[in-house]
């Protein structure tokens, strides 16, 4: 079916009819079959044929795209409606042009109707695609499975976002740009909460009441070892040491509301608890200890027994110590090598913060070729060497190097 | 126990007139106030520094218009998002005998894919998040669900609050004596 479009028929520069309005497209058409019907069959049979014979007369003049001029007869006792029914009104998929307004054509989300959207699309198997253009959408069940967005073009989407910005606030740009610090003063905790929605007898998630809490340790304020070591043991695995992040992963009450009191609860306590300094902390250990400490290993005994050997061996042999031991060398001859001696040494300081350091963290390739250097420093042990290769050299083309070796010859 | 039984009446009386007596005494301070702190704090908005979308559904060509809709959408009213991120399908298998009895060697294979689509919008008010949100969940097609993180910025607990003051006041007071 194809839509006829009506011609400005008077022809006016201003495009307004005689009686001065502009011209309106009508969407109205007539049934011809039935049109025929009535003048042929039904008419003459009510009527008689003489009255039928008259207004077939008259009925040449008529202009059918003039409703007023189209006049029935008026026998009131058949067909009253017979006007109503000779015209059909064209479908809205025909009345729309390109020009008009799309969103209060198709203002909602709808199942397709091929009757109201013009588009010629069709969504069926095709032997040989790309040959036969599609046909239009009627009779076309696949395009009443699929979602269709016709409701949400850009024009529409951008109405609805002008609707909707009234009930927006700004967010304050003084905290967007502020650095960590003042985050951690004023907004230290961040809350991750979600919402679902899903098509599902029920409109609640049990999932949406975990409350997850992330925030780092500035809060706590922790000054020393015994109130930091205090706060990893109480937070445990929850406490990341890489990115210094505190989680908590909370879901043991019913609302959302309640886990996140009870998070409020947890922080506050953890603080309590970290500040609090209880008796039997005193009691702490070698193996409480969070860090192994170089200061109590059996690491540092060992040196203390080696430099010892070392400086009781050359005083035997009347000789130096050991050239090549750079702390020997800067201890005096007759003071006894003890652990304080060594402790305040910081060539021996410096080991034990290497040693530390390898014996605290993950050992990968690296960190173990560190501990070697630093353990090499530390005893005067030279590094090792890397002979030249024995391999046979390739040639070289500079012309320069030709010319020197061959002076050479 | 004034308040506990008082706040029952409020809660569960059923002569009116007694009711309103009390909320009126509530309301002239006669009676100190006993309805929920919500009456009385101020209604503040919150701060996100995220609001992560993820959309899931099963047809991958209905998931690309929802998400070229929220791209206009946010670029409309200047939200500054993330880009969007497709992570792998979700694949749910199972096979099925093809026969009703025996030919065990014959089967069917069903399988759903689950597609994922997120995006995040960075830095937006508790306000805008509800109208935003409202809105665009009111478009979600049919076979799509989603889920929403809300990453929220908040004080310290009041409780918190007011032993770090106690703290502060007592070293305060220590340094000036």
């Amino acid at each position: 079916m194809y839509r006829r479009r009506c011609h400005d028929w008077h022809g006016r520069p201003d495009g307004l009819d005689h009686k001065g309005q502009k011209f309106r497209q009508i969407w109205l058409r007539p049934k011809r079959a039935m049109m025929h019907r009535y003048w042929t069959r039904w008419f003459p049979k009510a009527a008689g044929e003489f009255k039928a014979a008259k207004f077939r007369e008259k009925r040449q003049d008529l202009d059918w795209t003039m409703p007023k001029s189209f006049e029935l007869p008026k026998i009131s006792h058949i067909h009253r409606n017979t006007k109503k029914k000779m015209t059909r009104r064209l479908l809205r998929r025909y009345r729309i042009t390109p020009e008009m307004d799309w969103p209060s054509h198709w203002p909602t989300a709808k199942t397709y109707n091929a009757q109201v959207c013009p588009l010629p699309i069709r969504r069926e198997y095709q032997k040989h695609p790309g040959l036969v253009t599609p046909r239009d959408g009627f009779n076309n069940t696949e395009m009443l499975k699929i979602p269709n967005f016709l409701h949400l073009t850009p024009t529409a989407i951008k109405r609805h976002c002008e609707a909707i910005k009234e009930f927006f606030t700004p967010f304050p740009e003084s905290i967007k740009k502020q650095k960590k610090a003042f985050r951690d003063e004023y907004f230290p905790i961040t809350m991750k909460y979600s919402d679902f929605v899903h098509q599902s007898n029920s409109i609640r998630d049990c999932r949406s009441r975990t409350v997850t809490l992330i925030m780092s340790d500035v809060t706590f304020n922790l000054k020393d070892v015994r109130e930091r070591t205090k706060f990893r043991q109480l937070a445990g695995n929850r406490w990341n040491e890489q990115t210094k992040t505190l989680s908590f992963v909370v879901d043991r009450c019913y609302t959302r509301k309640q886990n996140q009191d009870y998070i409020d609860f947890l922080i506050t306590a953890l603080y309590s608890e970290t500040k609090k300094e209880a008796s039997w902390e005193k009691l702490k250990t070698r193996a409480d200890t969070l860090n192994i400490d170089f200061q109590g290993s059996s690491t540092e005994d060992r040196l203390v027994n080696i430099l010892a050997g070392i400086q009781k061996r050359s005083a035997e042999k009347e000789q130096k110590p050991v050239a090549f031991s750079p702390v020997l060398s800067e201890i005096e001859k007759d003071e006894k090598i003890t652990k304080e001696v060594l402790r305040k040494h910081p060539k021996v300081k410096q080991y034990s913060r290497a040693w530390e350091k390898y014996m605290n963290k993950t050992e990968t390739p690296e960190t173990v070729r560190q501990y070697a250097k630093s353990i090499r420093r530390l005893l005067g042990i030279p590094e090792i060497k890397v002979p030249p290769s024995t391999q046979p050299q390739v040639p070289v083309k500079n012309s320069s190097q030709q010319q020197a070796s061959s002076s050479s010859v | 126990m004034l308040f506990r039984s008082i706040n029952f009446a409020l809660n569960c009386s059923r002569n009116l007139n007694c009711v309103n007596w009390l909320r009126t005494l509530c309301e002239t301070k006669q009676l100190p106030a006993l309805i929920d702190d919500k009456a009385t704090k101020p209604n503040v908005d919150k701060l996100f520094t995220e609001v992560e979308i993820e959309v899931r559904g099963h047809d991958p060509a209905v998931l690309k218009s929802y998400m070229r809709f929220l791209k206009i959408a946010t670029n409309e009213l200047g939200f500054k998002t993330t880009k969007m991120i497709a992570p792998h399908y979700i694949r749910w298998n199972q096979w099925l005998l093809r026969a009703s009895f025996a030919h065990k060697k014959v089967k069917l294979h069903y399988e759903t894919r689950t597609h994922i689509r997120k995006i995040s919008i960075l830095h937006i008010t508790g306000s805008t998040a509800s109208a935003f949100l409202e809105y665009i969940q009111r478009n979600i097609p049919e076979g799509v669900g989603m889920k929403v993180t809300y990453s929220e910025l908040r004080p310290l607990p009041p409780q918190l609050l007011a032993i770090k003051y106690t703290e502060k006041k007592a070293i305060k007071e220590k340094k000036d004596s």
